[in-house]
């Protein structure tokens, strides 16, 4: 027979201003199980949590009902007061008749009522808590990144600096994201090899950093401090400890296709060093135009190769890793401009974006740093159309934050070495945050060759062919149509997520907004709050943002987690999971699709499920669904449900009655 | 005693129907909405039997008939809105079963209006008021549950109807 103490709690002047609380003393006295009602002052305080724990031991109590408050202000607190006393913390109920009675209900008959039945209903349900123990396991403290660029180096290394693990995964055959690609950088204008060189040297050659290129993260199952993450690698076909990148199977490669590392600029060949300067600096096998694939028996490059670096054999590798937590950062892709038709972006031959112009700045780039028209000349006169489908609903509603600065830094570089005569800027106002982007803008002040228009509406220009130019139009301020003729046309499309982020959403259970940013867990005060416990996002993958900025998240996720996972603590698991009893568990599997958190198995021999408590978080969908009564859900059993419920409803509980598990389908 | 289905207020004036509610709330949301309406001081209607549950993805279809067998009127499930549940997908599957169900109930002679899901967010306490304090308007109009279809339906023939609602 249980013994029950109920402790019925005043909350000070709170609770039995409405609520007749000797009538709710009487009553309860009289539900089975009971052997102690008492009313106090106040429950929570320092008083009233001595009080408890003596009266549980006093009176021998082995189950408790607090009527008070919400369960959400102090069901911790006196679970523990229970754990102190010797019971199991889950030998508890909580009846709310503070918010959910005396809180709302204005008439005292009608409240007394209601107490009467909430607290029935939470006495009738703690007969049949059962205790729980909650288990204790390890966190991997290691780390999974995602994405090589700015933003996912800072936070490896930062992490690896505190002797964390850390498995890099880039899709790309180099690490480093876009700014390598690029000549000098805002707002200092220093060369951006010689900012990112040293620190991919470094991350190259730390032992604590595993870099996995060419890699996808294919699956994500568990939590903060217990991930296992599936990666694919795709193969190289080369072996990165033989090659050196030396180049001489890219000569002896008769095949040519468009060079996305240059685009509209180049061509590569099959097996590329994808550009000058790259890291690592190694060879890559492209199978989509290698001839191999094609069905051809084409050995070139591998006769050509002084090291017999080459591996045709390779194969793609699927690898799991267990981590503590994820770094998303993926960093941005520019939209494609051609999905506004009246700028003539890939119709005429001199509009270009923003990056094509950067790779034709690069002194190591296909044009050795010259700016060249299509035709081999060089422009006269360059225009810079900002805000390509950015700050427009239609397209990209947001900002994209760099393009004003990095087009004063095409302005200052082109000037300096005489690249065109005239340079003519069609912004919707500028953003120049910081006083050193100010600096690049004030130098360029008075200087003739250099003009800024205003545009009345941000992504509102076209462009024209006219006579050999190209005519720049667009409403301005006062709504008049006015015409620039340019020689070259550089667009500045709007950044987005990365492609591919919408499919690596789903696979870390994240969201991304309109944009393909992974936004929607940023709030004022935390910039890499992914939404999901125990995975952050860094840099451009949470939005725009410069290259300090991209930096400065890499850091702050690395922060994250280094005070978040600490080696040789252990995470606390909630005992509330699911069960199965495998007598009745037919195998039908029903539940397994259901589970948020691929926490069923499937098992054969005899069929049945098999539910991972490390995985599984008690949601009772499980339960819910299962036809046979197999799988039962800890503290939120059919019994105690039931049992609640009836008390509720004024029928007397049928105490022993069990209805869990196979009573239910043998009825 | 106050009874379950049928119990009249006390009070002046001419007695009226009661309707006696269970409602299976959302911890995360549905819970702290009720809450949220208590700390705003709203009234509610005393007529509401609220059982926390971790997600509305738990309540099991049984449930939802042990309820009407042991008498309530009504039996309301409120959970996270699409795209907010704690545990993903939990509301959408009980947004399915509630489908379902409701067919079921149709012959079992518990008319459809007795079973409703809705969505509360956690601040929402002012919703949470109005969902409860409508479900307990329509109830009054619609009397109480008749006897002879629910009540002979006891909890050991309920599991015949669930075999059907798998989800
Ligand atoms: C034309 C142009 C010029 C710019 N100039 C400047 C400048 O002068 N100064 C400045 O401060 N900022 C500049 N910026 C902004 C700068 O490029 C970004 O701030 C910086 O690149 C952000 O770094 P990141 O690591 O967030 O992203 P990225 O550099 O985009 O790196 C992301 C990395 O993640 C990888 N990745 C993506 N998806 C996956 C996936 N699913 N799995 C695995 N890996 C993945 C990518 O391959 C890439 O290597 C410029 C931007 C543009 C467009």
């Amino acid at each position: 027979m249980c013994r029950i103490g109920v402790y019925i709690c005043e909350c000070g002047p709170n609770i039995g201003r409405t609520l007749r609380l000797p009538a709710l003393v009487q009553s309860t006295g009289n539900l089975t199980g009971v052997v102690r009602v008492r009313r106090v002052p106040v429950l929570c305080g320092r008083e009233g949590l001595d009080f408890l724990g003596e009266e549980i031991v006093a009176q021998g109590l082995d189950r408790v009902v607090v009527a008070g408050c919400s369960p959400r202000e102090h069901e911790s607190t006196f679970r523990s007061v229970l754990e102190r006393a010797g019971l199991n913390p889950y030998m508890l109920q909580v009846a709310n008749i503070r918010e959910q009675c005396e809180w709302v209900v204005r008439d005292r008959d009608q409240a007394t009522g209601l107490a009467r039945r909430l607290v029935a209903g939470a006495v009738a349900r703690v007969r049949h808590h059962e205790p729980l123990l909650p288990s204790e396991i390890a966190v991997s403290t290691d780390v999974v990144v995602i994405g090589a660029g700015t933003a996912g180096v800072r936070a490896a290394l930062t992490l690896a600096g505190k002797k964390r693990v850390v498995h890099l995964v880039e899709r790309l055959p180099c690490v480093g994201g876009k700014v390598p690609l690029y000549e000098d950088v805002f707002p200092g204008m220093a060369c951006a090899a010689c900012v990112m060189d040293p620190m991919l040297d470094e991350l190259l050659h730390h032992d604590g950093i595993r870099v996995h290129l060419m890699s996808s993260v294919e699956e994500l199952l568990g939590f903060k401090g217990n991930f296992t993450v599936r990666l694919l690698q795709s193969p190289r076909y080369v072996d990165p400890e033989a090659c050196l990148g030396c180049g001489a199977c890219v000569e002896a490669c008769p095949v040519r296709v468009p060079d996305e590392w240059n685009p509209g600029l180049a061509e590569r060949r099959a097996v590329a060093v994808p550009y000058p300067g790259v890291l690592p600096s190694l060879a890559v096998v492209d199978p989509r135009h290698c001839l191999r694939w094609q069905g051809e028996d084409c050995r070139a490059c591998e006769e050509a190769c002084p090291f017999d670096a080459v591996r045709f054999e390779e194969e793609a590798r699927v690898q799991e890793i267990q981590a503590g937590a994820v770094i998303v950062a993926t960093g941005f892709d520019l939209s494609d401009p051609g999905r506004f038709p009246q700028y003539g972006y890939g119709r005429l031959a001199d509009v270009i974006t923003s990056f094509e112009l950067e790779r034709m700045l690069n002194s190591s780039g296909p044009t050795g740093g010259r700016v060249l028209r299509k035709d081999g000349t060089v422009p006269g006169h360059a225009g810079f159309v900002l805000c390509v489908g950015s700050r427009d609903p239609r397209a990209a509603p947001h900002c994209s934050e760099v393009c004003c600065r990095y087009t004063l830094k095409f302005l200052h570089r082109i000037l300096a070495q005489g690249a065109v005569d005239r340079a003519t800027v069609f912004h919707a106002g500028l953003h120049l945050p910081g006083g050193a982007s100010q600096d690049l803008y004030r130098a360029l002040e008075g200087n003739p060759s250099v003009h800024f228009v205003r545009m009345g509406a941000p992504n509102s220009a076209g462009i024209l062919e006219q006579n050999g130019s190209l005519a720049v139009r667009f409403p301005d301020e006062e709504g008049r149509v006015r015409s620039h003729l340019v020689d070259m046309a550089i667009l500045a499309p709007a950044m987005e997520g990365a492609s591919g982020n919408r499919e690596l959403a789903r696979i870390l259970h994240l969201e991304t907004g309109g944009t393909g940013f992974f936004d929607q867990g940023i709030t004022l005060l935390d910039r890499v709050e992914a939404g999901r416990e125990g995975v952050f996002v860094a840099g451009c993958a949470a939005g725009p943002t410069d290259i300090l900025g991209a930096a400065t998240g890499g850091q702050a996720a690395a922060g994250r987690v280094l005070s978040e996972l600490v080696p040789g603590e252990t995470l606390r698991l909630e005992p509330v999971t699911a069960g199965v009893d495998e007598t009745l568990c037919s195998g039908c599997a029903v539940c397994e699709g259901l589970c948020p958190y691929g926490a069923i198995e499937r098992k054969d021999d005899p069929p049945r499920i098999m539910v991972n408590r490390v995985l599984c978080r008690g949601c009772g969908t499980c339960a819910a669904a299962c036809p046979s009564g197999a799988v039962h859900c800890a503290h939120f059993s059919d019994g105690q449900i039931a049992a609640e419920v009836e008390a509720m409803l004024g029928r007397e509980d049928q105490g022993e009655r069990s209805k869990e598990k196979g009573s239910r389908i043998a009825g | 005693m106050e009874r379950g289905s049928g119990a009249t207020q006390s009070g002046e004036g001419p007695a009226v129907f009661e309707p006696v509610i269970v409602a299976f709330l959302c911890n995360w949301c549905a819970c702290e909405g009720a809450d949220a309406a208590g700390r705003a001081r709203l009234e509610l209607p005393a007529n509401v039997r609220p059982v926390r549950l971790l997600c509305s993805g738990r309540v099991d279809p049984q449930h939802v008939l042990e309820a009407f067998a042991c008498g309530a009127d009504g039996v309301l499930i409120l959970g996270c809105r699409p795209g907010e549940c704690r545990y993903r997908e939990g509301n959408l599957h009980a947004m399915k079963r509630v489908a379902l169900l409701r067919r079921l109930l149709g012959p079992l002679g518990v008319e459809t209006e007795r079973l409703d899901l809705e969505w509360v967010a956690a601040g929402e306490g002012k919703r949470y008021a109005e969902v409860v304090t409508g479900m307990v308007e329509s109830l009054r109009a619609l009397g109480p549950l008749k006897p002879q279809s629910a009540s002979t339906h006891t909890t050991a023939k309920a599991p015949d109807a669930r075999t059907k609602v798998e989800l």
